[in-house]
C-alpha cells in the first residue's frame, strides 16, 4: 500500500515537471527487461540505471500508447517486486531494490524554528539496505511453497497435501520418514516409495520431517487445497555417543505393525559372515522366532513354519531358491538392496500366498544426481554395482554383479577330492528408474543368478533363478495411488552326469510364475488409510525331465506332465487411528485358486490308502480346464493400544492360505527340491496365527523391549511316506500325506539402537509339533500323535553386538546358542527271515547336541575426508571363533555288518576371512 | 559484561610509569626527548552527507626539518563533535610519515561542523596543539538542519603565501557525462625550477557558486588554531614512540581495591577470524604492556588471568588522546541557496548505498589470511574437508591427530604429543577459541563442532610473553564470534578494540572500453581522490572519468614538496549533460 502510494506520488509528480517529454509507443510481450528498457531508453532519449541481476528474470508484458515516461516505467517494473525508480533533476531514471530513494529534502530542513528532534526512518532503511546487501542467505526452510490451487480466499476446512521425500545427495526415496503438524498433532510416515500423504487444516502450515539419520528439517506451506509436495533431506551423521533422541518417534512402540523386523542395511553389513559377504539372511537369523536347521543353509523357519512357506519377494518377483553355493551365500546382493522387511505376524492383506512370513527385499534406486559405484574383493567372491542418473533429478540406472572364484581357489587346493570339483555362482541386478513426471513413477528391475557344482566331478548341479518385474506408480491425487505391477519368475534345476557315457544323463524341474496386480492406497483423512488390490498369478511347471545325453547314453526319455494353475485375490485393509492410544487394522483377502488342464488325473480307490496298488483309472483334462478349484477368505486383524508414549501392546490375527508347496527330503532348501501346485488331492495349507505382544522403550527410547508370543495353526502341511520318492514321480500323491502343525513360542527382545555399543539380545522359547493321522495305518506317523518337527528347536539365544571404538573401527560380536534339532534313531537291529531289520525310534524322538556358535569381525573405515578417489574399508572376520564341532546332523552307515553312528559338522574349526570394499 | 571504558577513570594511577623502563631497543631513546613530529590531514571534500565516506591522508614530518618522520608507524584520527564526543576514531598505519584511512559517516548523525584530528602516540607526550585539525561540515539530509536566526559569519582562512608554485591545469572547463578528465599537476621550487612533492588530490562535487564566488557566505569555514601555549605541558603518562604497532598498556589490581597486582600473567585476546592472542606478565607495580603488530579492523578483545582462580581487575588505558584544545567551531552556515545542491547530493548519496555491493567504487579490500602468532601449525584441519560428526570428541578421535582427549573424573582433559620427541607432555596445552583461551577442554567438547571451521594443532612446546604451553589447539568458528560458546565464561574483562583500518584500495569505473555499456548509475560525489600522488620533477598527471551527476568540480591537491614546503592549490570546473 505504502508502496503503491510513493509510486502514485512519483507519478504525478512526473506529470507536473515533464508534461511535454517525448511519450513512448511499445507492445512488450515475455520481452526480456533489458529490451525493454532500451526501447524506452531510446524514445524518451534518457537513460535508465539498473542492476541485471536484479530484474534479468523479468519478462515484460504491456502495450505503451503515447505514454509518459513514469507511464512506461510503471508499466515494466513488475508491482510484486520491490524494484522503485525515480527520475533525477537531469531526467535520468535510477531504478532502485528494497529501498525507495527520497528525492527531496525534509520539509522543515532549513527551518529556523526550533524542531523536534527527529529524523526520518529512511536513514534507518538505508543503513539497513547497505548492510544487508551482498548473499542473502537463501535456507529453504525459511521459504514459504504455495500447495494446491491458488485461491484469493483461502478456504476452511482441510486438504491433503503428498508427496515423496527424498534424500538430497541421491535422490533415493527415504522410507519410514515422520512428516507431521505439530498443532493439531497429525503426522504420517512415509511408505516404501518414500511417499506421505497428510490431511491437514488449509492455511499456513509448518510440516516437519524426521528420519534417522537423516537432518530433521521443516517446509513452511500455504494449502490452499489438495497438492503435492515434495521434500528433499540431508543425510546425518548420528552421534557415536548416546545422546537423548529429541522428539523421535518410535516404531516400535507406536507403530501399528507387530512382528515387524525391518532389517537396516548398516547392521547387516557390519555382522560378521562366514565368507566375509554381507548377508541378509544369515542376519534375519539373529531375530527372534527366525530359525535354520543349521548352518550353510539358506532357507529359514519362522515360527514354526517350514522353509517353504515363507514368501521371499525381490522386488515384487518370488524368489524360489534364495541361495547359492550350498547355503553359504544369499542370493542377495547387500550392496543393492535398500530394504528388507520380515513380516511374522499381522501380515496386511496386500500379502498372500504363503503362510509363514514374508521376507521382502527391496533394490535401490540408482543415484539420480551423480555417477556413483562400489564393490568389494573378498576371498571367495568380487561385486561391483555401479549406479548414475540417465536424465537428472528424473531417471537413474543401477546394474550390480557378483561372482564367485571358488573355482580358481578349488583348482589350486592339494587335495585330488576337491581339484576335481567345481562349485560357483554369479548374479546381476538391474534396475531403471524413471519419474516421468510429479506423478507417474516407472519401476523396471531384471534379476539373474546362476549357481554351478560338481563335487570329485561326479554329476554336475546347476540351477537358475531369473525374474523381471515392471512397476508404475501413478498418483491419481493427493488422497489416491495406485501401484501396476508386472512379474515373472523363473526358476530350474538341473542335474547331469557323463560319467558313465551308457547312463549319461540331464534330469531337470522348472517353475514360471507370471503375476500381475494393481495396489491402491487410499487416504480419505489423516489418520486414516485404506489399501485395496487384486492380483493374479498363472503357475507354469515342468515337474520334472530326464533325458539322454549323447550317442551311447541307453536311458529312456522321460518328461512329466506339465501343471498350471491359476490363483486370485482380492483385498481390502483399512488401517484408522482412532485416537491417539489406539489404532485398528482390519483387513480381508480374498483368494481363489484353480488347477488348470491338460492334465491327466489318476483315480484311487477312495475306501483305500493311495498308492499304486489302489489306482483305479485316470482321468483326461483338456486344456483350460478348472479341474479342481479352493477359495476361502484369509482374515487380517491387528490392533495397538498405546498405554503411554512409551510402551503399548499390540495384538494380531492372520489366516493365510498357500497353494504351492515344496517337497523335500532335506530340511533345508537344496536345488532338488520341487515344487507342487495344489491339485485333486493335495490342497491348499492355511496358517492361523494368533500374536500379542508387549513393547516398551526405555533410556530416551534407546533401548527397546519387545515381548511376543503367538500361536499358530497349521492345517495341511504335506509330509512324506517312509521311502517317498519326489523325483520324477507321476503320482506324488501316493508318496505324501497331509499332517496338521501347531507352533507356539515366546520371545523376548532388547534392543540397543544408539550409542557405541549397539545391538540386541533376543531369547525365543518355541515348539512346533506335527501330527500325522491319516485315514489308513500307513497315513500315521508315531501312532496319530503329535510329535516335534524336525525344526523344533525350543530354546534359542542370540547375541548381536556391535562396538565402535571411533567411527573407522569397530567389532562386532555375535553369539548364538539354540537346542539341537530332532532326528530319528536307529535303536536296534533284529533279525527277520535271515535278513538284518533296523528298529527305529519314533520319528524326531531323539535330538542332535545343541548348537552354540560365536564369530567376530572387525571392520576398518578409511579416513574422514570427503574429497578422496574412492572410500574403502577392510573387514576382517572368524567365523566360528570357538571352533566348536557344531552337529549339521547325524546319519548312520552300514560297515561291515555293523550300523555306525557319524556326526556331520559343516564349520569344524574357526574360519578366517579378509574382503576389502569400496565405493566411489 | 563490564566495559572497560566505565573504569577509564582510575587511568591516573598508571600515570608514574618511568621511561626509565623502556627497553633499550626501541629506535628513539628516553633521552631524544627533544625529537617532535607535525602532522597535517588532508580530507576529499569539503561537505559531507551522512552515509558518505570520508577519505583521508596524513603525512607526519619531523619538526625540525619538514621532512617525513621515520618514528611513528601509527597515526590516530578521530572525528569530533563540537564537545569532543568522538563520532568516528580510526587508527591508520604510517609509511614512512605517510597514511591513509576512511570513515563512513554514521547514517544518524547530526548536521554540523565537526573537527578531523589526527596525532601520533608520540605526540601525546607534547601539547594537543600539535595535532593536525580540520573541520569537516556533515549534513544529515534526513533532518533538520537546526538551524539557529542568529548563524554566525565563518571564519576564513589566512592566505598563507604557498612558498612553492603548484599549478592545476585542465584541457577543458567541461566535461560530458562519463568523459575522461586528465589533470596536469606541476610543481615549480626555488628559482622557478622544476620540483618534486607527495601530493594528495581530491575532485569533489561543490555548489555552483563555489565557483562564482558571489560573496564569502558560500565559503566553509576553516580551523583557526591557537599556537601552542608557552606554558608549561605535562602528559598524563609518558609514550613511547610506536615504532611497530600499538601499544596497549594497563594495570592489574587485587580485585575491588586499587592495590596493584604484581607478577600476575594476563592473557590478551582479540576475538575474530584472525584472532589474536598476547600474554604480559606484570611488572612489580602491576604494569601490563602488550605490543599488538599487524592487527587490522576492529575486534572483541578480552582479558584475563591466566590463572583461573585469580581475583583480579584489569584496567586498560585508553587509546585516543584524552587532551583537547579550545578551537573555535563556527556552527554550520548553510542555507537555502544549499537546496538543490543538497538534493541532488541525497539523491546521490542514497543511490550510491542501494548499489553500494554492486558499485565497488568506495569498497576496502578484504584483507587477506594472515598468519596466526604460532605461525604456521603442525596440523591445519578444515571440518568442511571431512566428515561432519555431531560430537567435538568424535571429531578430535576420529581424524586429529595430535590432541589426546582423555578423561578424569569425568572432566575432559587434553594431553599433547610433541612429534619431534615422539613424548606425551606433560601439562595442557593451550586451548584457544577465536583466540579466546579455554580453561577447561569440557568447555572444548562441549562445542557443536557444526560451528568450527578449523582446528590448528601445534604440537610443541611454546614459550611466550612469561608463558609456558605444552602445545596449542586452536579452534576457529566460521564468522569468529565465539559462535556455540557459553556466554557465561565470555563474561570477564572486554572491551571494543580498535586495530588500525586496513587501507582501502579505490577502484573508480573505467569508461574507457567503447564496448563498456554498464547500466550501472555512476552518482559519485567524490569523482576521484588519491591520497599520495607523486610529482617527480615538476610533473604529474592524474586522470578519471566523469560519472552521469552534472555540476560543478573542485579539484583539491594538497601536499609538501621535498624541500619540506607545504603546498596546496584548488580548480574548478564543470560536467555538463
Amino acid at each position: 500500500m505504502k508502496k503503491a502510494a510513493v509510486l502514485l506520488l512519483m507519478i504525478g509528480l512526473g506529470f507536473h515537471s515533464r508534461a511535454q517529454n517525448p511519450t513512448i509507443t511499445a507492445t512488450f510481450s515475455e520481452t526480456p527487461f533489458d529490451q525493454a528498457v532500451k526501447t524506452i531508453e531510446d524514445q524518451a532519449k534518457t537513460a535508465i540505471f539498473y542492476n541485471p541481476q536484479w530484474t534479468d528474470t523479468i519478462r515484460v508484458n504491456a502495450t505503451l500508447n503515447s505514454a509518459s515516461l513514469n507511464e512506461a516505467l510503471t508499466a515494466i517494473i513488475p508491482s510484486t517486486s520491490d524494484l522503485s525508480f525515480f527520475i533525477n533533476s537531469g531526467g535520468k531514471v535510477i531504478i532502485s531494490k528494497g529501498y525507495v530513494i527520497r528525492e527531496s529534502l525534509p520539509a522543515d530542513f532549513f527551518t529556523r524554528e526550533p524542531v523536534e528532534d527527529k529524523m526520518e526512518v529512511a536513514a534507518l532503511e538505508l543503513e539497513k539496505t547497505r548492510n544487508n546487501q551482498g548473499p542473502v542467505e537463501d535456507a529453504i526452510e525459511n521459504k514459504t511453497f504455495e500447495v494446491g490451487k491458488k485461491t484469493a480466499v483461502l478456504a476452511s476446512g482441510k486438504a491433503t497435501v503428498a508427496g515423496y521425500v527424498k534424500s538430497m545427495a541421491s535422490g533415493e526415496p527415504v522410507i519410514g520418514a515422520l512428516v507431521y503438524i505439530e498443532n493439531p498433532k497429525i503426522g504420517t510416515i512415509t511408505d516404501q516409495f518414500g511417499y506421505y500423504s497428510l490431511t491437514i487444516p488449509n492455511g499456513k502450515q509448518l510440516l516437519k520431517i524426521q528420519n534417522v539419520g537423516m537432518k530433521s528439517t521443516r517446509r513452511q506451506i500455504i494449502l490452499y487445497s489438495d497438492g503435492l509436495f515434495n521434500i528433499e533431506m540431508e543425510e546425518d551423521v548420528v552421534a557415536l555417543k548416546e545422546v537423548v533422541i529429541e522428539a523421535e518417534r518410535d516404531v516400535n512402540v507406536t507403530g501399528m505393525q507387530m512382528g515387524l523386523d525391518r532389517l537396516d542395511i548398516q547392521s547387516i553389513k557390519q555382522m560378521p559372515s562366514a565368507f566375509g559377504e554381507a548377508d541378509i539372511m544369515k542376519v534375519a537369523l539373529t531375530l527372534p522366532g527366525v530359525q535354520s536347521v543349521g548352518e550353510g543353509s539358506n532357507g529359514f523357519n519362522v515360527r514354526g513354519g517350514s522353509t517353504s512357506q515363507n514368501l521371499i519377494l525381490l522386488n515384487d518377483a518370488v524368489i524360489y531358491n534364495p541361495s547359492h553355493l550350498f547355503g553359504f551365500f544369499t542370493a542377495f546382493n547387500a550392496d543393492v538392496v535398500r530394504n528388507v522387511e520380515l513380516h511374522k505376524a499381522g501380515i496386511p492383506a496386500e500379502y498372500g500366498g504363503r503362510i509363514s512370513s514374508v521376507f521382502e527385499v527391496d533394490m535401490k534406486d540408482g543415484n539420480k544426481k551423480k555417477f556413483a559405484g562400489s564393490g568389494g574383493i573378498g576371498l571367495v567372491t568380487g561385486r561391483l554395482s555401479l549406479e548414475g542418473p540417465i536424465i537428472e533429478d528424473k531417471a537413474s540406472f543401477l546394474i550390480a554383479g557378483r561372482s564367485s572364484y571358488s573355482d580358481w581357489i578349488l583348482k589350486r587346493l592339494p587335495n585330488a577330492t576337491f581339484k576335481n570339483s567345481t562349485a560357483g555362482f554369479s548374479d546381476l541386478n538391474a534396475r531403471v528408474t524413471y519419474d516421468i513426471d510429479e506423478k507417474n513413477s516407472v519401476y523396471i528391475t531384471g534379476y539373474l543368478s546362476n549357481d554351478k557344482f560338481s563335487l570329485n566331478s561326479d554329476s554336475l548341479y546347476q540351477y537358475t533363478n531369473s525374474n523381471a518385474s515392471i512397476k508404475w506408480k501413478k498418483i491419481f491425487n493427493s488422497r489416491l495411488y495406485g501401484v501396476f505391477t508386472g512379474v515373472s519368475s523363473h526358476y530350474d534345476y538341473s542335474l547331469s552326469s557323463d560319467d558313465v557315457p551308457v547312463n549319461a544323463f540331464n534330469l531337470g524341474y522348472g517353475i514360471n510364475q507370471h503375476n500381475f496386480k494393481a495396489d491402491f492406497s487410499y487416504f480419505p483423512e489423516s489418520m486414516h488409510k485404506i489399501d485395496f488390490g487384486l492380483s493374479s498369478i498363472y503357475y507354469d511347471l515342468n515337474p520334472g525331465f530326464n533325458k539322454p545325453v549323447g550317442d551311447q547314453s541307453i536311458l529312456q526319455e522321460k518328461i512329466l506332465e506339465k501343471e498350471k494353475g491359476i490363483e486370485s485375490a482380492i483385498y481390502v485393509g483399512d488401517k484408522v487411528d482412532i485416537n491417539d492410544k489406539l489404532s485398528l487394522y482390519l483387513g480381508l483377502r480374498y483368494s481363489m485358486y484353480s488347477f488348470l488342464g491338460p492334465k491327466s488325473v489318476i483315480q484311487y480307490d477312495p475306501t483305500r490308502a493311495k498308492d499304486v496298488n489302489t489306482m483305479q483309472d485316470t482321468l483326461q483334462y483338456p486344456s483350460g480346464d478348472f479341474i479342481k478349484t479352493y477359495h476361502g477368505p484369509e482374515y487380517r486383524a491387528s490392533m495397538r493400544y498405546a498405554f503411554n508414549p512409551i510402551s503399548s501392546a499390540k495384538l494380531s490375527f492372520n489366516r493365510m492360505r498357500q497353494y504351492i508347496h515344496q517337497l523335500s527330503n532335506t530340511q533345508a532348501i537344496s536345488p532338488t527340491d520341487i515344487w507342487k501346485l495344489s491339485d485333486s488331492y493335495i490342497s491348499p495349507q492355511i496358517g492361523d496365527q494368533f500374536s500379542i505382544g508387549y513393547y516398551r522403550n526405555m533410556r530416551s527410547n534407546s533401548l527397546e523391549l519387545s515381548v511376543e508370543t503367538y500361536y499358530k495353526w497349521l492345517t495341511d502341511m504335506l509330509d512324506y511316506k517312509n521311502g517317498a520318492v519326489l523325483v520324477m514321480n507321476e503320482h506324488l500323491e501316493t508318496d505324501v500325506i497331509k499332517a496338521k502343525g501347531k507352533a507356539y513360542g515366546l520371545e523376548i527382545m532388547l534392543k540397543k539402537k544408539t550409542g557405541k555399543l549397539n545391538g540386541w539380545v533376543s531369547y525365543t522359547y518355541s515348539r512346533t509339533f506335527v501330527q500325522i493321522a491319516g485315514q489308513f495305518p500307513e497315513e500315521r506317523v508315531n501312532r496319530g500323535t503329535y510329535f516335534p518337527a524336525s525344526y523344533d528347536k525350543p530354546h534359542d539365544l542370540t547375541i548381536v553386538s556391535n562396538y565402535k571404538f571411533t567411527r573407522r573401527i569397530n567389532i562386532s560380536v555375535n553369539y548364538t546358542y539354540s537346542t539341537g534339532r530332532p532326528i530319528t534313531y536307529p535303536l536296534s537291529v533284529y533279525t527277520i527271515g535271515g535278513a538284518n531289520r533296523v528298529h527305529y525310534s519314533d520319528r524326531n524322538a531323539y535330538r542332535i547336541p545343541d548348537y552354540s556358535r560365536m564369530d567376530l569381525s572387525i571392520n576398518f573405515e578409511g579416513n574422514h575426508k570427503i574429497k578422496k578417489l574412492a572410500h574403502s574399508s577392510w573387514t576382517f572376520a572368524l567365523f566360528n571363533v570357538l571352533g566348536r564341532n557344531n552337529v549339521y546332523s547325524i546319519y548312520f552307515v552300514t560297515e561291515q555288518g555293523e550300523i555306525n553312528g557319524y556326526k556331520l559338522s559343516v564349520f569344524a574349526r574357526p574360519i578366517p576371512t579378509i574382503t576389502y570394499n569400496f565405493r566411489f | 559484561m563490564r566495559k572497560l571504558k566505565a573504569i577509564f577513570g582510575r587511568t591516573l594511577l598508571t600515570a608514574s610509569v618511568l621511561l626509565s623502563v623502556l627497553p633499550a631497543s626501541n629506535l628513539i631513546q628516553a633521552q631524544d626527548i627533544s625529537y617532535r613530529e607535525e602532522i597535517h590531514i588532508h580530507h576529499d571534500g569539503p561537505v559531507y552527507l551522512t552515509g558518505d565516506r570520508l577519505r583521508f591522508s596524513v603525512t607526519c614530518l619531523d619538526q625540525s626539518n619538514h621532512l617525513l618522520s621515520p618514528l611513528s608507524r601509527l597515526a590516530y584520527v578521530e572525528l569530533l563533535d563540537s564537545e569532543n564526543t568522538p563520532l568516528a576514531q580510526s587508527i591508520i598505519d604510517l609509511n614512512d610519515g605517510k597514511g591513509k584511512g576512511d570513515i563512513l559517516l554514521p547514517f544518524t548523525a547530526t548536521s554540523g561542523n565537526y573537527i578531523l584530528r589526527a596525532y601520533t602516540k608520540w605526540m601525546r607526550n607534547f601539547p594537543p596543539e600539535d595535532y593536525a585539525y580540520s573541520i569537516v561540515t556533515i549534513i544529515n539530509p534526513f533532518k533538520s538542519l537546526g538551524l539557529s536566526e542568529s548563524s554566525e559569519k565563518p571564519a576564513t582562512r589566512k592566505v598563507s603565501a604557498p612558498t612553492a608554485g603548484l599549478t592545476i591545469s585542465t584541457a577543458s572547463e567541461v566535461y560530458r557525462s562519463r568523459q575522461k578528465v586528465t589533470i596536469d599537476l606541476g610543481l615549480t621550487g626555488v628559482e622557478g625550477r622544476p620540483a618534486s612533492g607527495l601530493v594528495s588530490v581530491s575532485v569533489s562535487k561543490v555548489p555552483d557558486f563555489f565557483m562564482t564566488g558571489q560573496g564569502n557566505s558560500g565559503k566553509l569555514p576553516v580551523v583557526v588554531k591557537k599556537k601552542p601555549s608557552q606554558a608549561s605541558f605535562k602528559p598524563d603518562r609518558h609514550y613511547l614512540p610506536e615504532t611497530k604497532g600499538q601499544f596497549l598498556t594497563g594495570k592489574v589490581y587485587e580485585s575491588g581495591t586499587t592495590t596493584p597486582k604484581a607478577n600476575e600473567l594476563i592473557y590478551l585476546s582479540i576475538i575474530g577470524t584472525q584472532p589474536e592472542f598476547y600474554t604480559s606478565k606484570a611488572d612489580s607495580e602491576g604494569v601490563i604492556r602488550f605490543e599488538i603488530v599487524d592487527f587490522y579492523g576492529q575486534g572483541e578483545a578480552h582479558l584475563q588471568s591466566g590463572d583461573p582462580d585469580a581475583n583480579v581487575d584489569i584496567i586498560i588505558d585508553p587509546s585516543f588522546s584524552e587532551a583537547f584544545v579550545a578551537l573555535e567551531v563556527p556552527s554550520l552556515s548553510i542555507d537555502e541557496k544549499w537546496e538543490s545542491y543538497l538534493t541532488q547530493a541525497s539523491q546521490n548519496m542514497q543511490v550510491r548505498n542501494v548499489y553500494s555491493s554492486i558499485i565497488p567504487f568506495d569498497e576496502h579490500q578484504p584483507s587477506g589470511d594472515s598468519l596466526p602468532f604460532y605461525g604456521i601449525p603442525d596440523q591445519k584441519y578444515y571440518l568442511d574437508d571431512y566428515t561432519r560428526f555431531p560430537l567435538m570428541e568424535e571429531v578430535l578421535r576420529e581424524y586429529v591427530a595430535g590432541i589426546f582427549p582423555r578423561k578424569r573424573n569425568d572432566e575432559f582433559y587434553f594431553k599433547m604429543v610433541n612429534v619431534e620427541k615422539n613424548e606425551i607432555m606433560n601439562n595442557e596445552p593451550l586451548m584457544l577459541y577465536d583466540g579466546f583461551p579455554i580453561k577447561k577442554a569440557n568447555t572444548i567438547m562441549e562445542l557443536d563442532p557444526r560451528l568450527v571451521k578449523r582446528i590448528d594443532v601445534v604440537t610443541k612446546r611454546y614459550l611466550m610473553g612469561g608463558a609456558i604451553f605444552d602445545g596449542i589447539t586452536s579452534f576457529h568458528s566460521y564468522k569468529g564470534d565465539l559462535a556455540g560458546l557459553d556466554p557465561a565464561l565470555i563474561a570477564g574483562q572486554d572491551y571494543s578494540f580498535i586495530g588500525v583500518q586496513k587501507g582501502a584500495k579505490y577502484v573508480f569505473p573505467d569508461y574507457d572500453d567503447a564496448n563498456s555499456t554498464s547500466t550501472l548509475p555512476d552518482f559519485r560525489n567524490t569523482l576521484y581522490w588519491a591520497d599520495s600522488k607523486e610529482i617527480s620533477n615538476g610533473l604529474g598527471v592524474v586522470a578519471f572519468f566523469a560519472g552521469d551527476d552534472t555540476g560543478t568540480y573542485l579539484i583539491d591537491v594538497e601536499g609538501i614538496s621535498d624541500s619540506g614546503d607545504l603546498i596546496s592549490q584548488k580548480k574548478f570546473f564543470k560536467v555538463e549533460k
